[in-house]
């Protein structure tokens, strides 16, 4: 059977994806959308602990599979080792409609003007790609307007002062805060800092169609019971699939795209809900299957025009991988401040998240998601005992007394830390699996540790008796579900992948939407900045198209 | 043949092994009931079990009154357990260190709360690629213990099993079995796989009666939208 040939072909169907295809599926171009996994549904996912996302020890409910999948983790002592998705040095993010929107705590943050101008605001830093983003805040604005009214966002920016300008308030109110919240939002006033809540892409009242959120204490890493997580699975998906322009097309494993002689792409190979090999023509392709996903399949696209894979000429595919450090602390109180009202977090600062003395970058800081029975067992001040009767005892006694603060700290790009592909080693469909590799140069420590030196005075201005700290960084590879920078976008092909509309640079007409594409991190989840990208990229195949630029 | 095709084949490999296995874990004590979710039909299948292993142990009785010998008891293979991947024996050590890392106090200990049957289950599941590191753990703590004091684990004091585990954990376990710090990784293993079951949902074969949730004092299972009253 041969697929009808369509106008655009879309790999994944996340945070980026999911909104690409509502864009131009709306716009009349008719659209394939691949995604790896299938639909989730509540009942058979729930919100057990040990097969949550990103990393549950018995596998990952949503998905990617541990029989299906593989990745290749290299360690700084030179070291390396093969690794399952549900270990946590895979880097995973969920492998079903909508993926990690899916599951993600729903963080809906507007990165700040200086994250896209960070080599303007911090000068060159030794050692890394640090660079300033193609376009500006004000460039991706709109979209980011755009996003959180269609897909839903509730938050105050009003009681930001950080917050960067917007047109339009967010279109429902901020969620209210629970107890812990509530300690850490009067110390922080009393400490000069200027607390506001957290913005969601999670109901705080019913909005498009949904009902509100039920507070429930497991959120972060587990599908909605009741639907009130704005994901791309529940918005702009469903809304792709109305206009008639656009077939989901799920359990299917996209492994190579196929370039002709000039250069242009003209159709992908994927493996199908049947495992048969298939092809797929289209006038445009992009790509959205995340920051390791994304670079893993062009560097297995090699042809003669492209000997290292598509777009790989200048040898940046893959490179510059980069997620965030969690600098964090935690405070033991002298009474419960636990009170069950979920999901947890909702209390932010940012007061760090720029021009801190000798610091490049920072983070915002907020209190965490509950802590989960088996995720606590972990949870112990240094050199406490970690079995045994006074393990219990801290767990019985403390589970309901302890407050996480913790945040994001902007991670700095270096070009070794990179994704490449590892021929020996192959998926179940035999497609060469990602190598992630740690760079050489230090994650900036320094940084990590004064941002958990704010998360400790914080807990303690709010009462903590017993407080320690940690700064987060990672042994491997980090990255984790806001893995970013692979096919980093630029005006200098030289030193980029894409352009400033994220059109790979030697390709006329393949594109990317997703965290690749992101030149920094921000000190903040990316999800919310993934989907405004995404409208933006959209936007721009869409007018480009209907002026009759078929981007040959 | 195509790459994915050798990978299916022993992806079915496994299947087809595990499914033999299965006759072996259909036969089980009543510490493994709380797990089976459906409970009706299943609850019968085990009563017809436990008949026929009665039946079957009269039979062995008698047999061995016969013959004037118990090795027909099929144990003395060692290749018949309760359980579905340790050895009655295997189990017995796992259960002594479960309530190590969790003791008993008014809360059940993690013996009593079902920790080796959860890694029993998951060492047939997910955690099928630890199969060799317990088989070799169990191993080499036994016959360190029998170095050590010439009797098995169990039959250590309290103390002196608390002693004996916080050496694996520190990686100060001399005998040559455990070079390359293998008695800090078989103990880190042990210590997770135990909070995972003590601590994670009961559907994985821990956490027996849900313990210690109400002993955290979280009220499970989570009813929806009504998860915010006092307990």
């Amino acid at each position: 059977m041969v697929n009808k040939h369509v106008n655009v072909v879309i790999t994944g169907s996340g945070a980026g994806g999911g909104v690409v295809a509502k864009e131009l599926s709306t716009a009349g171009l008719s659209v394939v959308l691949f995604e790896r996994g299938g639909w989730i549904s509540y009942d058979d996912h729930t919100d057990d602990e040990l097969i949550s996302q990103p990393s549950g020890p018995l596998g990952n409910s949503c998905g990617p599979d541990d029989s299906l999948y593989r990745r290749v983790v290299d360690y700084p002592d030179g070291t390396s080792r093969i690794v399952l998705p549900s270990e946590g040095d895979y880097n995973n993010i969920a492998a079903c409609v909508g993926s990690g929107t899916v599951t993600y705590a729903a963080l809906a943050w507007r990165y700040m003007r200086e994250d896209f101008k960070m080599k303007t605001t911090y000068g060159h830093v030794e050692g890394s790609t640090l660079d300033d983003w193609p376009i500006s805040y004000e460039d991706l604005e709109p979209y980011y307007e755009k996003a959180e009214w269609e897909i839903g966002v509730s938050g105050d920016d009003s009681q930001n002062p950080f917050a960067p300008p917007r047109k339009k308030p967010q279109p429902m109110p901020p969620f209210s805060h629970n107890k812990g919240a509530k300690l850490l939002h009067d110390a922080a006033l009393r400490l000069g800092l200027h607390p506001f809540p957290n913005p969601f892409l999670r109901n705080s009242v019913p909005y498009g169609g949904r009902p509100a959120c039920i507070r429930m204490r497991n959120c972060n890493g587990s599908p909605c019971p009741v639907n009130a997580k704005n994901g791309t699975h529940n918005t702009v998906i469903p809304a792709a699939l109305a206009t008639g322009n656009c077939e989901l097309r799920t359990h299917s494993v996209v492994s190579e795209l196929i370039v002709n002689d000039q250069g242009r792409i003209t159709e992908v190979t994927y493996f199908d809900k049947d495992n048969r090999r298939q092809t797929q023509t289209a006038d445009i392709v992009i790509l959205s299957a995340s920051a390791i996903e994304t670079a893993r399949l062009l560097l297995n696209s090699k042809s003669k025009l492209f000997p290292e894979g598509i777009g790989n000429g200048n040898g940046w595919v893959g490179k510059n991988l980069h997620g965030h450090c969690y600098p964090k602390a935690h405070g033991i109180f002298p009474e419960d401040v636990y009170d069950d009202f979920g999901p947890g977090s909702s209390v932010a600062i940012c007061d760090f998240n720029h021009h801190n003395p000798g610091i490049v970058g920072g983070g915002y800081l907020t209190n965490s998601f509950f802590i989960r029975p088996y995720s606590f067992t972990g949870v112990r001040p240094p050199d406490s005992k970690m079995w045994g009767k006074e393990h219990k005892d801290f767990q019985r006694i403390n589970y309901r007394r302890i407050i996480r603060v913790h945040g994001p700290y902007q991670d700095i790009p270096r070009f070794d830390q990179m994704v490449t592909v590892d021929p020996g080693v192959k998926d179940f469909w035999g497609i060469p699996v990602a190598r992630l590799s740690p760079s050489k140069i230090e994650t900036d420590v320094e940084g990590c540790k004064f941002m958990a030196s704010k998360a400790e005075l914080w807990l303690k201005e709010a009462g903590a008796v017993v407080t320690w700290k940690s700064t987060g960084t990672s042994r491997a590879v980090g990255a984790m579900s806001h893995q970013a920078g692979t096919c980093r976008m630029g005006n200098d092909p030289k030193t980029s992948v894409t352009d400033k509309f994220g059109r790979i640079h030697q390709t006329p007409n393949l594109f990317v939407a997703d965290a690749s594409l992101h030149v920094t991190n921000g000190g903040f989840n990316p999800a919310l900045t993934i989907m405004a990208m995404a409208y933006r990229i959209g936007d721009y195949i869409a007018s480009e198209w209907n002026r009759g630029n078929k981007f040959k | 043949m195509v790459p994915w095709l050798e990978f299916r084949k022993l992806v079915t490999n496994i299947k087809e092994k595990s499914h033999e296995k299965k006759s072996n874990f259909l036969i089980r004590t009543s510490r493994q009931i709380h797990t089976i979710p459906r409970l009706k039909s299943h609850f019968k299948k085990v009563k017809m079990m436990i008949n026929n292993k009665f039946t079957r142990r009269r039979f062995i009785l008698l047999a061995a009154a016969g013959t004037g010998s118990i090795c027909l008891l099929p144990r003395c293979s060692g290749k018949d357990s309760a359980w579905r991947f340790f050895t009655d024996a295997e189990a017995s050590l796992i259960d002594a260190i479960a309530d190590q890392i969790i003791p008993g106090d008014e809360w059940p200990g993690g013996k009593d709360s079902g920790v080796t049957n959860f890694i029993d289950k998951q060492l047939i599941g997910p955690y099928k690629r630890f199969q060799s590191v317990y088989r070799k753990g169990i191993a080499a703590i036994q016959e360190s213990c029998q170095t050590l004091h010439n009797i098995n684990f169990e039959e250590l004091t309290w103390d002196e099993q608390t002693a004996f585990l916080e050496n694996m954990e520190a990686g100060k376990m001399k005998e040559p079995v455990w070079s390359g710090g293998f008695d800090r990784e078989f103990f880190g293993l042990i210590r997770d796989h135990s909070m995972q079951a003590y601590y994670g949902s009961p559907i994985h074969g821990g956490n027996r009666h849900k313990i210690s949730y109400k002993m955290m004092r979280l009220d499970y299972p989570v009813i929806i939208g009504q998860n915010r009253y006092k307990v």
